[in-house]
């Protein structure tokens, strides 16, 4: 008898923005500690859906719901999805001048630990920690003083965000083509990070165009947006078929 | 009032019915503020005694040139007009297609309307309205095609004082020029109304080359509907006082703007650009360049307002001024100004005063060009942005022509 | 100032934290200002004749000029006759021990963050606090006095150092230069005196505290800082009001004088009452600030962060003589509720090779209006200089108010001038980014404003710093939603 809702379930979900409907119906269950990969080509709606379930005030929710472990989050503030644990790691990370790095990351840490009931962090504490969470993107530390993505390279910009998903330790991270835009190396440092990162208690999404980065993060199940719908669910075979065929023969595969 | 603007007033030709209702409210601005005096910011950097020794000069009454100057033929199609007393002679049947003469009552109508008295109260067209007795009035429709070249020439010991009302209609385009030209001691006043309806373009162009003993106090009224798009580019060269005042009213936002000017002045010239954009509804755009060349023991003064009000969200202005300071006797003023209360805009403006790049010229030089070679190369280059910006038919002019030359 | 005690006072609570009254027994002259008044408090002071001429000048050229009305600042009219221009705690003689200072005012400086007591002073800092412009106690003068360095209230200056004063006084803001200044001259009261002899860094950080108690009084400080050949100091100045809904008149000149080789950092943390949220009571601060460089490769710094009174009408200037000398000014501003601002700086360029930096930061809230108002003026001997200005406001809200207006005058063709300005809001993707990694709403646009103020904040001294960046969160709070 085992009743426990999934980690996070989206049943039925309209969007739009500035009156245009971006997602037509969208419905997927994430059980704790599965991956899943989300693929589809520009303007399926894959970004949107992202930045929907971490609450961006931009879109407007028509219909359907979103729930973390079987509780509603559509009501919440961008900041208290990700206190109760939803992390989502840009596709374009923002560059916030004169905010630096460190502190930055700090306040983002405190305020999930003291959401999960856990003490902050002082700035000698937290120096220790993040210093330690640093190798797993292997970056040095003035990598910390520096200011919130300002000038980063693309590449440094996405491991800022992986190093961030190591420091909030959320429940569901969405990473929204964390590959794109990474040379072959830093393709291997933050797949491996996020391996890492994964355990059995928290669950990833992967939304990406390649099957370059599943073949490091192998997800448990793959699925395909077309005109803002999943069109097709299935295991890594899907993922595959597609680097073959490619998206015009979405149509094929289903 | 000063003894001098009062006799002015008095002394104006008499005005009834139609005309007095054109000259009223520069008449009325005059009579109840009068000159304006050194606090005023707008004429803090112009000697007002200029605009008093304007105003000693007999009007041009006769509305004809005593001077003649040399034109370039006009070019195919388009059509030109001398702002002198032939415009009497105008019928509408001479006109190209799509251009027609506006009626008094039009006229009236249309200058009596709140959307036109946004841009009075200001003591250039105060000047202007007060002393003008014609109006050179046009419609522009949808199906015109037609470039159009306005001549005003100057008259010798007298201010001559010139008006043009344009009221384009919806999804109308018009190329306008206007060549301002003096070579004697002299003045001018000339006012320039342009109202755009919806989706309708206009690409204006000045040149406005004076002698050193010209005067010009010119300013250029646009009245902007929303999908409107104006752009203004003008040469502002010689004088000995001139000043070229766009006034831009983005009656509810959703415009375009674009403005490019040059200024250059030699011997003793004071030369002013005063612009004031304002944005009366959201969504707006506006491109602003100004440069200003001085040389001599000139003054170039630039003073540019852009006013975003609390209604005029998602607003794009930016300006920039950009001024070479060439000799040791010239004097640069620059004032760009940004008054907003929106919120959700996106506002930037510029100035920079300099001289000549001394690695540009140094690269010049290093490939055997003389120093004076490789100044003028640059300041072409310098000029060109502006220059490039006019209505095509400004290139048959020689004054235009001379920066384009190798 | 040590960072826990700033943090303490200015973090606790949302509303003005300065806004209290101290009751000590003053002696006021009656309102009003005439020759015979000023006599009466030259003769108080016991000042030398001098400076009772210099007043009577000033005073007559006060009556021949006119307030100025340029900034367009909208205020009811002051009435100049019902204004005490004398208001001293009583037994205004300078005590020789903390001891004998009245408790009351002793424990006013400690709610404020500025503990004066031996024991428990801040050990890297010289404290001038001064109490409705009158120096109660300055704190390290012996062991300045090691170093040469001269560090007291104005009025022991005018009796310690008279020839000092005598020459330098009213010799970079003249008595006629604007009303408010001719106004201060005419009737300073007290402020603080700085003199660095040549050669010398001063091995302290100087300050001092202005604390305005009384209601009716206009203040009217006088503060003077000669830096001589080769000598350095860094000066900071903070300032507080308890909460009146009279509107009190803050005319106040600075002086600074920078010879040959020697600079002058100059910071204030500007946090008078600034009225309630409709407007009510508050400080006027009309201020005059204005550093000569007179010497060559002298330099002076300004930083500010202005963060209150009702109207802050100020423009602390440069003027660069000495060839080689530099000028700068840092500004954050900050306005809020019914507040208006008009602040910026003029850069004077006369000798040649000289530089000035210009880096203002105005954030507006609510329904006031912040100006940005600065003149670089490049003459006609300057040649090689350069001036650089960069002028940002962030509007925070719909009905907030940022106006840019920076004069730009060149005569000197092998002279530099670049100006940038830009006016945005806070960044809806920024915020977004931010709220989506747990931090709130307010504290997002917090961390936002500070980032953007950074390159002024790095100019301020430590202890300044972080006193900056809570004041400017706590004076957000509310503004945000």
């Amino acid at each position: 008898m085992n009743t426990k809702p999934p980690l996070l379930e989206i049943r039925g979900l309209h969007t739009s923005i500035n009156g245009k409907k971006i997602l037509n119906g969208v419905d997927l269950k994430i059980n704790e500690g599965e991956t899943h990969a989300i693929m589809g080509r520009n303007g399926s709606g894959k970004s949107t859906l992202s930045k929907v379930i971490a609450g961006h005030p931009a879109y407007k929710l028509e219909s359907g719901d979103i729930c973390l472990n079987g509780e509603s989050i559509t009501d919440l503030e961008p900041d208290e999805r990700s206190a109760k644990g939803i992390f989502l790691g840009f596709q374009y990370p923002i560059e916030v001048p004169g905010v630096s790095n460190i502190e930055f990351l700090r306040a983002a840490t405190n305020a999930r630990r003291s959401f999960i009931g856990k003490e902050e962090l002082d700035t000698f504490e937290f120096d220790e920690f993040v210093t330690e969470q640093l190798n797993l993107i292997k970056m040095n530390t003035s990598f910390l003083e520096r200011n919130l993505n300002e000038g980063f390279s693309g590449g440094e910009k996405k491991r800022n965000e992986i190093l961030q998903m190591a420091l909030l330790n959320p429940l569901i991270s969405i990473l929204d083509e964390t590959d794109s835009g990474l040379d072959i190396d830093s393709l291997k440092v933050v797949s491996e990070a996020i391996n890492k990162i994964k355990s059995r208690t928290n669950s990833i999404i992967l939304i990406t165009h390649y099957q370059r980065l599943l073949d490091e993060v192998v997800p448990d199940f793959v699925h395909i947006m077309n005109e803002g719908k999943i069109v097709k669910s299935g295991d890594k075979q899907i993922a595959i078929e597609l680097e073959k065929s490619g998206f015009e023969n979405i149509e094929m595969i289903k | 009032m000063s003894k001098l603007l009062s006799n002015w007033l008095e002394n104006l030709p008499k005005a009834e019915g139609y005309q007095k209702k054109i000259r009223n409210s520069g008449y009325n601005y005059l009579k109840t503020i009068g000159l304006p005096n050194k606090s005023s910011e707008d004429w803090q950097s112009t000697d007002i005694r200029k605009l008093e020794e304007i105003l000693s000069l007999p009007l041009n009454l006769s509305f004809e040139s005593t001077r003649s100057f040399k034109m370039p033929s006009i070019s195919k199609g388009s059509y030109r007009v001398i702002l002198d007393s032939n415009i009497d002679k105008i019928h509408s049947d001479d006109l190209p297609e799509g251009i027609s003469l506006l009626t008094q009552d039009e006229i009236i109508n249309f200058l009596n309307s709140d959307i036109s008295n946004q841009t009075r109260n200001n003591i250039t067209s105060a000047i202007n309205e007060a002393s003008t007795n014609k109006i050179f009035a046009l419609k522009i429709s949808e199906s015109n095609s037609t470039p159009i070249e306005i001549i005003i020439k100057d008259s010798i010991e007298e201010l001559t004082t010139t008006r043009l009302l344009f009221i384009i209609e919806n999804n109308a385009k018009l190329d306008l020029l206007e060549i301002i030209k003096s070579s004697s001691k002299s003045a001018n006043s000339h006012l320039s109304e342009i109202y755009l309806s919806s989706h309708s373009s206009v690409n204006h162009g000045i040149i406005a080359v004076g002698s050193e003993e010209g005067s010009l106090f010119s300013r250029q009224s646009i009245l902007q509907e929303p999908e409107s798009s104006y752009s203004l580019s003008y040469l502002q060269e010689g004088w000995g006082i001139s000043r070229i005042e766009p006034y831009i009213v983005q009656l509810k936002g959703h415009a375009s703007t674009n403005l490019k000017g040059l200024q250059v002045a030699n011997n003793e010239a004071k030369l002013s650009t005063y612009t004031f954009v304002r944005f009366n509804g959201p969504g707006g755009n506006l491109e602003q360049l100004n440069k200003a060349i001085a040389f001599d023991s000139s003054t170039s003064i630039f003073n540019g307002i852009i006013e975003v009000p609390q209604i005029a969200q998602q607003t794009k202005a930016s300006q920039l001024s950009k001024n070479l300071l060439i000799s040791e006797k010239a004097e640069i003023y620059t004032k760009p100004e940004l008054r907003i209360i929106a919120d959700d805009v996106k506002c930037t403006h510029g100035a920079t005063v300099s001289q000549l790049e001394e690695s540009e010229l140094f690269y010049l030089q290093s490939r055997g060009l003389s120093l004076n070679e490789a100044s003028s190369l640059i300041m072409k280059g310098y000029t060109k942005e502006i220059i490039d910006f006019l209505p095509v038919n400004a290139n048959r002019w020689e004054s235009i022509s001379k920066y384009l030359k190798k | 100032m040590s960072n826990s005690s700033i943090q303490d006072i200015v973090s606790t609570s949302n509303s003005y934290k300065y806004g209290f009254q101290t009751n000590v027994e003053n002696e006021k002259f009656a309102k009003g200002l005439n020759e015979e008044i000023i006599k009466l408090m030259s003769e108080k002071r016991n000042e030398p004749k001098f400076l009772l001429d210099f007043r009577l000048k000033a005073y007559k050229k006060w009556l021949q000029l006119k307030e100025p009305e340029w900034a367009k600042l909208n205020y009811p009219k002051i009435d100049y006759q019902n204004i005490v221009y004398y208001s001293a705690p009583k037994d205004i003689e300078k005590k020789k021990s903390l001891d004998e200072v009245d408790p009351e005012i002793l424990k006013t400086f400690e709610k404020l963050g500025i503990p004066l007591s031996e024991q428990k002073r801040l050990s890297n800092v010289a404290v001038d606090a001064v109490f409705d412009s009158v120096s109660i106690a300055t704190t390290f003068q012996d062991k300045l006095a090691k170093d040469g360095v001269i560090f007291c209230s104005i009025s022991e200056a005018v009796k310690n150092h008279p020839d000092i004063i005598k020459s330098y006084l009213g010799t970079v803001v003249p008595i006629n230069d604007n009303f408010f200044a001719a106004l201060n001259s005419a009737v300073f009261s007290d402020g603080s005196f700085v003199y660095i002899p040549k050669g010398v860094d001063c091995p302290m950080e100087l300050s001092s505290y202005f604390r305005i108690n009384s209601a009716e009084s206009g203040q009217f400080e006088r503060t003077l800082i000669i830096a001589e050949e080769g000598s350095s100091v860094s000066y900071l100045e903070g300032c507080t009001a308890p909460m009146f809904d009279t509107n009190t008149l803050h005319a106040a000149v600075v002086e600074l004088v920078a010879l040959d080789d020697s600079s002058i950092k100059y910071s204030t943390v500007q946090n008078w009452y600034s009225g309630d949220e409709n407007g009510v009571g508050g400080i006027y601060n009309f201020v005059t600030k204005r550093g000569q460089c007179r010497g060559k490769r002298s330099k002076i710094s300004w930083s500010q962060v202005e963060t209150g009174s009702a109207i802050t009408w100020k423009y602390p200037s440069c003027v660069l003589l000495g060839e080689g000398s530099s000028g700068e000014f840092y500004s954050v501003a900050l306005t809020n509720n019914r507040q208006k601002a008009d602040t910026g700086t003029k850069m004077i360029h006369i000798g040649a090779n000289t530089r000035s930096t210009i880096i203002s930061k105005g954030i507006s809230c609510g329904n006031s209006s912040n100006n940005y108002r600065g003149l670089v003026e490049i003459k006609k001997n300057a040649n090689s200089s350069k001036n650089f200005s960069q002028c940002d406001s962030l509007l925070i809200g719909d009905k907030a108010e940022a106006n840019t207006y920076p004069y730009i005058h060149s005569k000197q063709p092998k002279s530099n001038i670049e100006h940038e300005a830009s006016t945005s809001k806070i960044s809806e993707e920024q915020l977004f980014y931010l709220q989506s990694r747990g931090i709130s709403n307010e504290k997002a646009v917090s961390m936002m404003v500070n980032g953007f103020c950074k390159e002024v904040f790095n100019k301020l001294p430590m202890e300044f710093a972080s006193e900056a960046n809570n004041l400017l969160a706590l004076k957000l709070e509310g503004s945000v939603g």
